[in-house]
């Protein structure tokens, strides 16, 4: 039994750089394409298709970029992208096991998705990775840079005593 | 990086999240650039006020740890000095080495030893 007083958690946060430069770089040639036949910049038939697909690259590389997570007593709380959002939130009470895992770099694991074998993977990329099993026979797959801390953040609050934030 | 804090321990909560930070720079657990958790979010995490987290985040700030960026968080400083204390024992370590006959090379020879 640890000492209740105490709270250890980790946090965690990992980029998707590749995302990042390639969105960018598909940018660049766009504005020079967004540039009408006459050499204007404002005709609709160019502005509007080329405003839709910088806002479309804009919102993935605001979501799809980076992920942080976090594992201590409230459970694993998973936040995407600049604004925080999508988020997930797994309590403490609904896992049944963590473990740290490796995904291999012949994997596809890039972005949010879900597949019957390898359950939910909010996955940025290939390498160290936190796997969760829940306690309805889900499985949760998150990219964080060290998942041993993770997990082990997660055993520390399963040994603790305390309850989170005024919890009984 | 892993954060522990004791709410029933003499330290200030504030102290204690600032040195997380510091000894996860030290651990390379952090590097330069790295971000670091929202206040908000790490607050609800270790159960503390956000303002705490705040004045830990500013506290390090202060002393040239972290910058804070508007619109893009707190994260650890390109150049983080070392910490006073240790810039202390160090400066100790030479006298301590020239009154031994031990010069620079020596010393890093030993630190590389040693460590």
């Amino acid at each position: 039994m640890t000492d209740p007083s105490i709270h250890t958690i980790y946090t965690g946060r990992s980029t998707n750089w590749p995302l990042i430069w390639l969105s960018t770089a598909l940018v660049l040639p766009l504005l020079v394409m967004a540039k009408g036949s006459d050499g204007s910049w404002t005709s609709v038939d160019i502005v509007v298709p080329f405003a839709v697909i910088v806002s479309a690259m804009l919102v993935n590389v605001a979501t799809a970029s980076s992920v942080r997570s976090t594992a201590g007593a409230n459970g694993v709380t998973v936040h995407f992208g600049v604004f925080g959002w999508p988020r997930f939130r797994y309590p403490i009470s609904r896992i049944q096991h963590a473990e740290a895992i490796e995904i291999p770099s012949s994997r596809w694991a890039c972005g949010i998705y879900w597949s019957p074998r390898r359950g939910l993977m909010l996955t940025l990329r290939t390498g160290p990775a936190l796997r969760l099993s829940l306690i309805t026979g889900r499985k949760v797959t998150i990219s964080t840079p060290h998942p041993d801390a993770a997990v082990n953040a997660l055993d520390t609050a399963r040994r603790g005593t305390h309850r989170p934030n005024g919890q009984t | 990086m892993l954060w522990t804090i004791d709410h029933a321990a003499a330290a200030p909560l504030r102290e204690q999240i600032a040195n997380c930070v510091r000894r996860a720079i030290a651990h390379r657990e952090l590097g330069a650039g790295d971000h670091l958790p929202p206040a908000a979010e790490l607050a609800e995490s270790l159960s503390v006020d956000r303002n705490t987290v705040l004045a830990a985040y500013r506290q390090l700030r202060d002393n040239g740890v972290l910058e804070f960026r508007r619109g893009r968080g707190v994260r650890v400083a390109r150049t983080t000095p070392p910490q006073p204390a240790v810039v202390k024992a160090a400066a100790k370590l030479i006298d301590v080495g020239r009154d031994h006959g031990l010069n620079r090379d020596d010393l890093i020879q030993l630190i590389q030893e040693l460590t």
